[in-house]
């Protein structure tokens, strides 16, 4: 297991390099360079800046050094733990990124959890019940899930719950706990408000692992073991619940794996419709201004994240399933 | 139904429904089982044997439906009842599978879960009938694994289908259906999927444990030279219908029909059994006859003086019973 | 078991369409996009207005509401709209629209209304439906130019529709060549290419869509966005299709149909062109089916964060991109519509995918009765 384990890691690292050159080249993409951003920035906040100030700050980012070298400089600082400075926020990346990814880690983290809680028991119920009214009505909401796109459920939630509550559902805290510090207080002030962001961003992936697991159970339940536990005398619910659940929650944990980045889009969009601290308002800010440092930073940071994911579920898929851990 | 018989079905009918309309895969069979023998059904795929052994467990999925007929089971000193008339949710049901009737399959590589150990694949059968614990149920799948043939029974327990060869994992497929001492066994194709030695070897397992159970056999396969090694009386079957049926002697040896003719005629050397060489001429027509040009078996079955019977017009049957 | 023998006698096609048939929902999903495709198609004439021409009298005014019976003529054959009436609440600010009563436009239809050019080859003004050029109609409502959303809702049609069919063809080719070489060649190709998908799927889509629309240079004419954009969503989304199609040419190279027309001397480009993709083109099709809604709502996020088509463009996400935050769905619900219209079509084409998945599962269809 532990060699398993250490072949994965080592897997990684040429995954994460190709994403970084994709990232350097995402940020070389935006016609201009750094400086004639910092230039436009510096001149909306009507500076002056002399020819020697650019020339200056051209040496100091060696602009004119060739592309590998300066590829090599940045993904160099990167590893450790330098990630560049944003033109926009005059502000090392350090400083503003670590709170919000945190708090894009809680709310991904927390949708996957309902959005399992949710889907597991539904997909199987469907697929017991395959074509009774309970199924339809499950895959009805489950198309309107997948089909609404995830900001317009966000502002339908927020509409819902000012019209009802008559609070405001936008950010993770009230106002007046945004800066608290860490309290009981304000642990119970954030359960008010991620449930908005989980249900949203989880509704979409649930959908979809309601039909993967429904569909993996059907496919299970014509597996002729089944059939000879069903000759066996085994009882369908009994049945349903030791064979194919055992097998289709396989397929179900590698979901950890595609589900992520989808969970992360989501939490990007969302968290810009309903203004939360994370990285999506973030990274569209960066993204708009062409911040390119800080925006390639958050790709990078989430590309990581999630291929950290993907590597748990491996790991998660070989401690269940016996023949890959013989392998 | 006399006390001889523990199995009789009659006038059974399963239909298929498709896009186009309704297919009937059994019209209307009938025929019986006598107590400790072993009847096996021979046919080529898609004759209805298959078929006929899953609806004995009422193990037919939708879109198939039995729409007629009676299957009757008479497990000793119990009354006879109809399998067929059971509520699919009832207690007798479910006491019937596995406890009463216990079924092998054609491919032991699918027919155990990939994820759980052959003990608690085995054991899951003694715990859904007996009310025994987990301890006691341990002992008898480990004591029935080791008279299957299993070395090291306890320590094999343990360990995952994939550590099986194919042989192996249908004596333990045999193990998980007999260690209820079930009084009729239904072997579907139990040997098409191994080779040859192997073959015979589970063969003469499932003899042995037949006459030491005491059970009764209902044995499906293509195959004659197996029906010859294993069973006592024959049922052939075509598309559906039942041509002939009698003791293994009398329909191998002398068989009246000419599809078992041809099906015997279109087996390789099995000395002592082929009743009439045919010419090439025949057998050529025998594979057309398989692939449903000539339609046999609209005919009723007609009972003989023997026992036997046969789906052909009295003046064919005179015909062949002449020497 | 015992096969039905009939279904011999039936070509694999026609059972397939006998399948999916059965699905109603499915066949009404397929008719409901041909018949939005249809409408996007001749969008200028089914539209009231041009997409930007503006009605200063209709700030943000909400939907008209179509009526039959008049007050004093009772009911009529024609139906009507009523003007609007507009006060501004004095407390709020709000502009509050009512129907105003004296005046009344008839609805004409197929009669001549807004000039417009037809897909910029010639010029015309019949609409299928409009009201003398004395009043307006704004089924929909306005936006807060005073733009007419129904029109705007089906010129967003044109683009986001065609953007998703677009996109997906390119994901096809994109798709079935990449996979198909990594299936069919194996080896070291096979290992970049699988590398490759991997690193692309390992990276949050929207924010790499994110990042490469905003790197879209400024300067483009909107058809260059529109085609960058479409680019730029396949450039993702060809790894998932391209797996499928490997998976299957592995599966396939080893059937024992394609070692037979092997052993015949079939050449290799008449084995994947004859033998390999006829056999998974229905699951191909299929894919493709299901992947629009996901382009759709791809271009619909983008533009509504304002990093994919941008105005004067007219697209569902552009116009939701109004929609920004929930004091105007308090105060403007109907800029939503186009959100309705999204969630509609992503729904047909699901249904639409689904059915013919099931009927093109040689294996499947007797499970989906």
């Amino acid at each position: 297991m532990s060699g398993f384990i250490l072949r994965r890691l080592l897997a990684m690292i040429p995954t994460l390099l190709i994403i970084s050159v994709i990232v350097f080249i995402l940020i070389q993409l935006p016609p201009g360079d750094i400086i004639s951003a910092t230039l436009a920035s510096l001149q909306q906040q009507g500076m002056e800046v002399s020819t020697e100030q650019i020339a200056a700050l051209r040496a100091q980012y060696n602009l004119d050094d060739p592309m590998v070298v300066q590829y090599l400089r940045w993904i160099t600082h990167f590893v450790q733990g330098d990630l560049g400075y944003s033109i926009k926020y005059q502000q090392p990346v350090n400083t503003l990124i670590w709170d919000r990814l945190g708090y894009t880690v809680l709310i991904a983290v927390a949708s996957l959890l309902f959005t399992w809680a949710l889907a597991i028991p539904i997909g199987i119920y469907s697929a017991v019940r395959q074509y009774g009214f309970g199924d339809y009505f499950f895959t009805v909401v489950g198309l309107l899930g997948l089909a609404i796109p995830n900001f317009m459920l966000a502002l339908i939630l927020m509409y819902c719950g000012y019209s009802w509550f008559g609070v405001s559902v936008g950010g993770l805290f009230s106002p007046e706990l945004a800066e608290a510090p860490w309290s009981s207080a304000k642990f119970m002030d954030l359960l008010k408000h991620i449930w908005i962001p989980m249900i949203v961003i989880g509704t979409a992936g649930t959908a979809s692992i309601m039909r993967v697991m429904r569909a993996n159970l059907l496919d299970e339940l014509s597996k002729p073991y089944v059939v000879t536990a069903r000759a066996k005398g085994v009882r369908p619910l009994k049945l349903i619940m030791k064979y194919p659940v055992r097998i289709a929650i396989n397929p179900f944990i590698s979901t950890i794996g595609w589900l992520l980045p989808t969970l992360i889009s989501g939490e990007a969009i969302v968290s810009i419709v309903l203004n939360l601290p994370t990285t999506g308002p973030l990274l569209l800010q960066a993204l708009l201004s062409q911040d390119m440092y800080l925006a390639g930073s958050f790709i990078m940071l989430l590309s990581i994240l999630t291929v950290l994911g993907m590597l748990l579920s491996d790991i998660l898929l070989a401690a269940l399933d016996p023949r890959i851990r013989y392998e | 139904m006399s006390q001889e018989q523990i199995l009789s079905i009659n006038n059974l009918t399963v239909e298929f429904g498709s896009e186009l309309g309704t297919q009937t895969a059994l019209h209307g069979i009938s025929f019986v089982m006598q107590r400790g023998r072993t009847t096996a059904i021979v046919g080529e795929s898609g004759s209805g044997k298959s078929v006929t052994a899953y609806s004995t467990l009422r193990l037919i999925e939708a879109p198939g439906r039995i729409t007629a007929g009676e299957i009757l089971f008479r497990p000793t000193g119990l009354p006879v009842f109809d399998i067929l008339a059971l509520r699919p949710d009832s207690d007798a049901l479910y006491n019937l599978r596995g406890n009463q009737i216990a079924m092998i399959f054609q491919e032991p590589m699918t027919a155990l879960s990939p994820v759980h150990t052959i003990g608690n694949q085995v054991m899951e059968a003694i715990l859904t009938h007996r009310p025994v614990g987990k301890a006691e149920a341990f002992m008898q799948a480990t004591d029935m694994l080791r008279r299957v043939g299993i070395n090291n029974a306890a320590e094999r327990m343990h360990q995952y289908p994939f550590e099986f060869s194919g042989g192996m994992r249908q004596r333990v497929v045999i193990a998980m259906a007999l260690v209820c001492q079930p009084e009729l066994l239904i072997c579907d194709e139990p040997t098409t999927a191994l080779d040859v030695t192997i073959q015979a070897e589970i063969l003469a397992l499932i003899r042995d444990l037949k006459d030491e159970f005491n059970s009764s056999v209902l044995f499906i396969t293509h195959d004659l030279g197996v029906v010859a090694q294993i069973a006592d009386d024959v049922v052939v079957m075509h598309q559906g219908r039942i041509l002939e049926s009698g003791s293994v002697r009398q329909v191998l040896k002398s068989p009246l029909h000419p599809y078992t003719r041809g099906l015997l005629g279109a087996m390789p050397g099995l000395p002592g059994l082929q009743p009439r060489r045919h010419d090439k001429a025949r057998r050529l027509a025998t594979v057309n006859d398989s692939q449903g040009t000539t339609d046999f078996g609209q005919h009723p079955l007609i009972s003989l003086n023997d026992g036997r019977r046969v789906a052909l017009p009295q003046a064919k049957i005179d015909e062949a019973l002449k020497p | 078991m015992s096969s039905p023998q009939l279904l011999q006698d039936v070509s694999s096609a026609r059972l397939t369409w006998l399948r999916f048939k059965r699905h109603r929902l499915a066949l009404a999903s397929g008719i409901f996009l041909v018949v939005i495709y249809l409408t996007a198609g001749f969008c200028e004439f089914f539209a009231v207005y041009e997409p930007n021409s503006r009605n200063p009298r209709a700030i943000y005014a909400p939907p008209q509401q179509v009526h039959f019976i008049d007050p004093v003529e009772g009911f009529q054959l024609r139906p009507f709209v009523y003007g609007y009436h507009l006060t501004i609440n004095p407390d709020t600010w709000v502009r509050e629209y009512t129907e105003d009563h004296s005046q009344k436009f008839p609805l004409q239809f197929f009669a001549p209304g807004e000039a417009y050019q037809f897909w910029n080859l010639f010029g015309a003004s019949r609409h299928f439906v409009t009201v003398p050029d004395t009043g307006y109609l704004h089924l929909f409502g306005t936006d807060k130019l005073g733009r007419d959303i129904f029109s705007r809702v089906l010129y967003g049609a044109r683009i986001s529709l065609s953007l998703g069919l677009l996109g997906v063809a390119l994901t096809i080719v994109l798709g079935v060549l990449i996979g198909g070489l990594a299936g069919y060649l194996g080896g070291m190709v096979d290992n970049v290419i699988q590398r490759t998908i991997e690193v692309l799927q390992s990276i949050p889509t929207l924010p790499l869509w994110m990042a490469l629309s905003a790197a879209l240079p400024p300067h483009w004419s909107p058809l260059g966005v529109y085609f960058g954009i479409i680019v730029i969503l396949s450039f993702i989304q060809w790894t998932g299709l391209a797996r499928v199609v490997r998976g299957r040419f592995l599966a396939l190279r080893e059937e024992d149909f394609v070692v037979a027309a092997r052993l015949l001397g079939a050449g290799r480009l008449r084995i994947i062109f004859r033998h390999l993709l006829p056999s998974f083109m229905s699951h191909i099709i299929t894919t493709a089916t299901l992947a629009i809604p996901g382009m759709i709502l791809a271009e619909t996020a983008l533009s509504f964060l304002g990093v994919g088509l941008r105005a004067p463009i007219v697209s569902w996400g552009v116009l939701l991109q109004q929609a920004q935050n929930f004091q105007v769905i308090i105060l403007t619900p109907w800029l939503l519509i186009p959100g309705v219209f999204v969630v509609l079509v992503v729904i047909a084409f699901n249904l639409l995918g689904d059915g013919m998945r099931d009927a093109a599962d040689p294996y499947g269809g007797s499970n989906s009765a």
